[in-house]
């Protein structure tokens, strides 16, 4: 087998719209910046006040699998991978793992295996990038990578704590709630699949971004050095995509499409623009920032399932998935889109 | 091939920071098998707990960035790269953490995985709530060229859908109002243990079956109480055979948790000097209910 693919995947957005002038509105201390106009965002999702991490994973599954040819009892393996771990509130649960609930919720076999994973906002392409290697050595024949993310608690946080016009919170409030989930298997084609995939962590730069319970308040905060950060990628990104690109010989003309991590559209676009020289131009920058804000782990699969919708992003096209989180995390993914049933 | 355990190295009496504990064993286990850090392709942190209830980043980059191990891209040495993360899933998590890292050293996606756990309260004290004890564990992975020898076979299992883990742990964020980052709440049954130990010897049972009744030297296991493991040993099929077992509970005055398995191979070590030829078996039992085996041959 040379390749694993995408062979369902299930995105579900909570109803509720909650808009940036809206969060702004509400504050004491406005940003010194156009929050709205820096970072794209216009919109997000917001929980239900019965939503939770645990809920907003499931529904994603259920979603995920009606699009499956698989049931649940012939998965072999779930991996959870949200940086949030809500279940009934604002309780974060550690014991039992979030994909213990899953598992037993969807009625998986006993012996299918499960565990989460937390790796910030790489957290799905980092349950991709285990599944992809668990299922080549031959430790499971296909699984289920899933995140539902919970995020906006930190918006909540940040909208009583900012009294700073440059706070460490502001990037709090770009956030939305979702949750999606990706079924992987060996891909039946070399139509299809996961070309090549890389992920780095640059540990030097790991303290640039912290989330955790607020000692202010009850609640979850998130404080990040967004300026830090942005320098930091800015400098390493045309490199780093430089290496992949001499690595496994690819560049931007190879692909249709890239996913970035959801962050900001400006940052997006000038860090993409940086890596021309590198990498090359990618024809099609895909950003849903305006309508969704970022979903933290979930981004790349909220966006490439509203650009399937769309019919933007179409079978047999390769998209390059861009991660980027806290950590430092870099990395790429290659992937040939097959027929995501449903996702259309 | 398969992959063996090039060195381990455990961390007690070092305070309470599952962080710095974790950090102080992975840098004794990279010394001992004569390592530099850059040299780790990847960094796996099985430990449940976390400091400060950090949600993010990863523990794991963390304590990567402790070790000094891949702090930054470099093009003059792109190969001398790390990727890490946490994996998370009570007791059973270094046992999985192995799985994926088997995958990654088999594969050949990475060179060296150094796993590390250890768990401690949230609030960095010695907290008489915190029902485990703060050890650090390292264990550096490779793949050995000799198929006979190394992490051979592994299985999994949990309890029915309809039964409740039988042990808890979260934080009600509300109730801890702004002292979030240094509480936590833990829930055990009182019926755990035997529920525990029902799982984890159907597990074992199951898995001597599948694996053709493999003779089982050690049996390296989660050790829940005094005698737990000995328990284990009577009551599963292993009765039948002369398995010895490492006593982790006497030894430590408590429950190691993720930092069991490394504990157990760690004393296997010191009480055997040349361990050559033997079968371990590595057996894990935690809250979900979940129970982990791993056939391991030295």
């Amino acid at each position: 087998m040379t390749m694993t693919r995408f062979e369902s995947i299930g995105v579900y957005l909570p109803e509720k719209e909650v808009t940036t002038r809206e969060l702004i509105s509400s504050m004491d201390t406005e940003p010194m910046f156009d929050l709205e106009k820096l970072t794209g965002v216009k919109s997000r999702r917001w929980r239900a006040e019965h939503e939770d991490c645990h809920s907003l994973a499931l529904a994603a599954i259920e979603r995920c699998l009606v699009n499956s040819r698989y049931e649940a009892d012939e998965i072999d393996i779930i991996i959870c991978t949200s940086i949030t771990r809500f279940k009934d509130g604002l309780k974060f649960v550690l014991e039992p793992c979030l994909s213990s609930f899953l598992k037993k919720r969807l009625g998986m076999r006993p012996d299918a295996l499960n565990f989460d994973i937390t790796n910030a906002c790489a957290g799905m392409f980092t349950g991709v990038h285990v599944l992809d290697q668990m299922i080549k050595s031959g430790a499971v024949r296909n699984g289920l990578i899933v995140s539902g993310e919970c995020i906006t608690p930190i918006s909540e946080t940040a909208l009583k704590e900012i009294n700073n016009p440059v706070d460490e919170q502001f990037a709090s409030l770009t956030v939305g709630d979702s949750g999606a989930a990706v079924l992987m298997d060996a891909s039946p084609t070399e139509d299809e699949g996961l070309e090549l995939m890389e992920l780095l962590t640059l540990a030097q730069f790991s303290d640039f971004c912290y989330g955790m319970p607020s000692d202010k308040n009850p609640g979850v905060a998130m404080y990040t050095k967004a300026m830090e950060i942005h320098a930091t990628v800015i400098q390493r990104l045309p490199q780093t995509l430089g290496h992949f690109a001499d690595k496994y010989q690819v560049s931007g003309s190879d692909f249709e499409h890239v996913i970035p991590h959801q962050t900001s559209e400006r940052a997006i676009r000038s860090a993409l623009a940086l890596c021309s020289e590198t990498f090359g131009d990618i024809p099609n920058i895909c950003v849903a920032l305006d309508r969704f804000g970022n979903t933290s782990s979930t981004s790349h699969f909220v966006v490439l399932s509203d650009y399937l919708k769309q019919g933007i992003i179409e079978p047999g096209q390769r998209v390059l998935m861009l991660v980027l989180a806290s950590g430092i995390v870099l990395g790429i993914a290659s992937v040939k889109i097959g027929q995501l049933a449903g996702a259309h | 091939m398969g992959s063996i355990i090039k060195s381990t190295s455990i961390v007690t009496g070092n305070g309470f920071s599952a962080i710095t504990n974790a950090t102080q064993a992975g840098r004794d286990c990279l010394e001992q098998a004569g390592l530099d850090a850059n040299d780790i392709g990847l960094l796996i942190n099985a430990g449940v707990y976390r400091d400060n209830n950090i949600m993010e980043p990863s523990i794991a980059s963390l304590i990567q960035k402790e070790l000094n191990m891949g702090l930054d891209f470099r093009a003059d040495a792109p190969h001398q790269a790390t990727f890490s993360f946490d994996v998370v899933n009570g007791a059973c998590g270094f046992l999985n953490a192995v799985a994926i890292a088997d995958s990654f050293l088999r594969n050949a996606t990475a060179r060296y995985a150094l796993i590390v756990c250890g768990d401690a309260h949230p609030s960095q004290t010695d907290h008489p709530e915190f029902p485990y004890v703060a050890v650090g564990a390292a264990a550096l992975l490779s793949l050995s060229e000799d198929s006979s020898k190394g992490f051979q076979r592994f299985s999994y299992l949990s309890n029915d859908y309809d039964q409740l883990s039988h042990i808890g742990a979260y934080g009600d964020l509300e109730q801890f109002g702004d002292q979030g980052r240094g509480r936590g709440q833990f829930y055990f049954n009182n019926q755990y243990i035997e529920a525990f130990r029902h799982l984890n010897v159907e597990l074992i049972n199951r898995s001597l079956a599948e694996w053709d009744q493999p003779t089982i030297d050690f049996l390296l296991g989660s050790d829940l109480e005094t005698g737990y493991c000995h328990s284990i040993c009577d009551t599963s099929n292993l009765r039948r055979q002369t398995t010895r077992v490492m006593e982790l509970h006497s030894h430590f005055n408590g429950d190691p948790h993720t930092a069991a398995h490394i504990a157990a191979f760690h004393q296997l070590q010191q009480e055997v000097p040349n361990p050559a030829g033997l079968s371990l078996l590595f057996s894990a039992v935690g809250s979900g209910d979940a129970s982990a085996c791993a056939l391991y041959r030295t």
